[in-house]
């Protein structure tokens, strides 16, 4: 089967899958991302530990809008829009933190913790039933949802539910969440760093598994010089999970605190690795205890948000400023109960390969923005090439299928017919 | 010799009236986001644009990277002695495949999935090859891209964006003439001499064309040069600035004029002594010898401001220096500048031309500085656009042999650039 359309060439029996770069470049196509993938689909906003007690509160810029995510004082977790209804300034200008209320430092409106406009300065100059009906109090995110502790959000208020939405992409999740005892929590902090690239190059590199050689030498080289599983190499699989989710999964030369043991890592750490191993075993059975702790996963939730469950794990999340430019938000997770030995490992393990100052990110950053202007050759030279694998029975996880699953969903939802309005 | 100006028409750009003695240059010219786009695709798409020169590409395997009206290029020789253009992007996911800025190669390979090109641009190697249908670039579509066209003349190359384009030799006309006077200084060929000065200016990047061809500022704006000539080295005040300018037709415009300073090919000045004097006589001797004594004394003894265009600056002066430039916005632009001399100059001689090349050319000169700040001025003018609107570039426009100081040359690119700019495009 071949088609053809604006930006997907697809070629299935030539074994040929082209993307349009213009995709990385129009700002035309930017604004309609906004309107067709931001708008429609379920974002991630946070985790449920970064609110662990009644008023705490982040703030975080998702889509183009300024939103806080809290714990209301009746335990309830919220997603308001961060604007005064009065005259629009931002009610919270705190990146974290833990508060009754909001007050707006313009003209001193006051919002509790569940969004009631609770006092307004020169409350008798109002009428009476001012807000009498509700619509001065913070504006609610029209939907919020969380599954296994992942909140998020939708725009909209028609999608399906964030269940369903997921769909075959929670077996993933759950093999990430499953390896706490107790539960998984977002470990204090957050990588924030700016790309000059497309937001859907990032996309793709999270779950690549092709460019790790050559990308990634040095962090290679490393690793088998400083005594890693240097026989085995990267290798497994990939899966489409539908509505744009994929994952890869493959075993790797390096530690996992859950649970691959290293040389590195010295002998007194063995016995640690075997007992989360052996608790593994017995709640989970020894075929799922397996490839819980020795594999690897890289898992996009379409459109944005990566979960990769490598040497730590890292939830990201990312978006455009304009077609050559994304903000990135990352975060480091474990598990609740892990031991100040395994999660001083855990943390050495995250900031050696991922984010700003590691091993990995300053050369995908590299990369993301090499390609970016490399498209400024778009006349000379107009779509990528995402073939790899495309013949084959069972794509491997330095294949593109993973690519090709979120390029696909991309389409669809960019074509998608409109109605009349 | 001077082609009669016949002008007597009108448009958004340009008013040229031959009759009343006017040429005026509408100044959204030097602002208009919408006239920089038109730009882009009626002049840097459709016309020769200067790539490099064969010199910097000597020996197989010898390549440069370089940005050209928004692409990036990278200009090769490769194994066979061939030289190429190809767009610096790896057909996969369209990362740069060579990042270094010169140097020697076989391969490119691209850093990200390890994708590997011949210097001849044939995609030779992908990391998990077996992973692809078995005809997978069989058709080369997967090779680095070309460039459309490359051409080269008497060792200049050009690229064009556009197939259809005239070739290279049509194109350059009336301008080859004044390619062959610089060229034919050398027995050997030409060369660019080590090293490019870059520079960025807040500036339109046809205030660059204007400037560089431009007989008329130069006792004002770089009066301190002409005092420090006329002071200090030593050279003949009796000489002054003396020539005619000429349009070649095509948009392409020279002066040509004598000059009071040294020339190392080949005019001395006291400044240089008696063993440049010896020199320079000698370098005139095999010049007489090759060219006869006219053609010999012009290669020799006049100084040529050539513009090719739309934006090759070829000016041969104290130094020759080859110069092209590129808008990043209407009012920013990049600027490349290359020093030329014969191959087989002497030590001395090099050094003569290198202190004349850095004395008055690029941004620690004597005239570059000048220059922009000149330059950004005129941008900075066109802030009041709106009260006041055109420029005027009518400097002897009635003159039957219009001189070194006028504009002609001037109303000769804009002419041109006007024609294209006003064309309408076939419909897509």
């Amino acid at each position: 089967m071949a088609s053809s359309g604006e930006y997907l060439r697809i070629d299935e029996a030539g074994g040929l899958f082209k993307v349009a770069r213009k995709a990385f470049v129009a700002p035309e196509i930017l604004a309609l991302e906004q309107q067709r993938i931001f708008e429609r689909c379920w974002l991630y906003l946070g985790h449920e530990s970064e609110l662990p007690k009644p008023g705490d509160f982040v703030t975080r810029a998702i889509a183009g809008r300024n939103l806080i995510f809290n714990r209301g004082r009746s335990g309830t977790i919220n997603a308001f829009y961060n604007t005064c209804t009065h005259r629009g300034a931002l009610v919270c200008r705190e990146a974290r933190g833990s508060a009754r209320n909001f007050q707006c430092f313009y003209h001193g409106w006051v919002y509790s913790d569940e969004g009631a406009l609770i006092d307004q300065p020169g409350k008798s100059a109002y009428c009476d039933k001012f807000n009498a009906d509700g619509s001065s109090n913070l504006a609610r995110v029209a939907r919020l949802e969380n599954y296994r502790g992942f909140y998020f959000i939708n725009f909209g208020n028609d999608s399906i539910n964030l269940h369903d939405y997921l769909g075959n992409a929670r077996p993933f999740i759950d093999l990430v969440v499953d390896q706490a005892e107790t539960s998984m929590e977002i470990i204090g902090g957050t990588q924030q760093y700016a790309v000059d690239a497309n937001w859907k190059l990032m996309t793709e590199n999270s779950i690549d598994g092709y460019h790790g050689a050559s990308t990634h030498a040095t962090y290679m080289d490393y690793l088998a010089n400083s005594g890693a599983l240097a026989r085995v190499g990267v290798r497994g699989g990939v899966h489409a999970l539908g509505n744009g989710h994929a994952v890869i999964e493959y075993s790797s030369p390096w530690g996992r605190p859950i649970a691959q043991w290293v040389p590195t890592w010295g002998e007194d750490a063995k016995q640690d690795v075997a007992d989360i191993k052996a608790m593994l075993v017995a709640r989970a059975g020894p075929e799922r205890a397996e490839r819980m702790a020795c594999l690897n996963r890289n898992l996009l939730i379409f459109p944005n948000l990566i979960i990769n469950d490598v040497m730590a794990i890292t939830v990201r999340a990312f978006y455009p400023l304009s077609p050559d430019r994304m903000t990135v938000n990352a975060w480091a997770m474990g598990p609740r109960e892990e031991s100040l030995a395994m999660r001083e490992r855990r943390l050495f393990n995250f900031l050696e390969f991922l984010g700003p100052g590691g091993f990995a990110t300053p050369d995908d950053v590299e990369a993301l923005e090499m390609c970016q202007r490399g498209y400024q050759n778009l006349r000379g030279v107009a779509w990528n090439d995402i073939s790899k694998g495309m013949g084959r029975n069972e794509p491997g996880a330095t294949d593109e299928l993973q690519m090709r699953a979120f390029w696909r969903q991309w389409n669809a939802l960019m074509t998608v017919p409109q109605p009349a309005e | 010799m001077i082609e009669k100006e016949s002008g007597n028409s009108r448009s958004a750009y340009v008013i040229d009236d031959g009759v009343g003695g006017l040429f005026k240059v509408a100044r959204h010219s030097f602002v208009d986001e919408a006239v920089l786009e038109d730009e882009r695709r009626k002049v840097f798409d459709r016309c020769w644009l200067y790539f490099g020169h064969e010199s910097e590409v000597a020996k197989p395997g010898d390549f440069v990277s370089r940005a050209i009206a928004g692409r990036n290029l990278i200009f090769n020789r490769d194994r066979n002695g061939k030289i190429n253009a190809f767009y610096n992007t790896c057909t996969h996911r369209g990362a740069f495949v060579c990042r270094e800025s010169k140097g020697n190669a076989r391969n490119f390979q691209c850093f990200y999935h390890g994708w590997v090109y011949s210097d001849e641009g044939k995609l030779i190697d992908q990391p998990g090859k077996s992973s692809y249908c078995a005809n997978f670039n069989d058709d080369g579509a997967s090779n680095l891209a070309r460039v459309e066209r490359l051409q080269n003349y008497r060792g200049l190359c050009f690229i064009n964006f556009d197939r259809n384009a005239v070739d290279l030799e049509t194109y350059l006309g009336g301008v080859k003439e004044y390619i062959d006077l610089v060229m034919d200084q050398a027995e050997t060929g030409m060369e660019i001499i080590g090293g490019a000065q870059a520079y960025a200016i807040d500036a339109n990047w046809k205030l660059l064309c204007e400037n560089s061809i431009d007989g008329y500022h130069g006792g004002v704006t770089h009066a301190t040069y002409m005092d420090y000539l006329a002071n200090t080295v030593g050279s003949m005040s009796a000489t002054s600035v003396s020539g005619g300018g000429r349009q070649l037709g095509g948009g392409h415009a020279v002066i040509e004029y004598s000059a009071p300073w040294g020339r190392p090919v080949a005019r001395s000045v006291p400044a240089w002594g008696e063993q440049g004097k010896k020199d320079i006589d000698a370098i005139m001797a095999r010049l007489i010898q090759k060219h006869g004594e006219e053609r010999a004394r012009r290669i020799g003894h006049m100084n040529r401001n050539i513009l090719i265009f739309p934006n090759l600056v070829l000016n041969d002066i104290m130094a020759v220096t080859l110069r092209s430039f590129y808008p990043i916005a209407p009012d920013k632009m990049h600027v490349n500048a290359w020093a030329l001399g014969p191959k087989e100059e002497t030590t001395d001689m090099r050094e003569r031309r290198l202190f004349n090349f850095l004395e008055f050319l690029g941004p620690g000169g004597f005239a570059t500085p000048d220059d922009m700040e000149a330059l950004e001025m005129c941008q900075r003018g066109y802030q009041n656009l709106r009260a006041v609107a055109w420029n005027d570039i009518s400097k002897g426009m009635n003159r039957e042999a219009p001189s070194t100081t006028d504009e002609l040359q001037m109303r000769a690119f804009w002419r041109q650039w006007n024609a294209l700019m006003i064309t309408k495009e076939a419909a897509e």
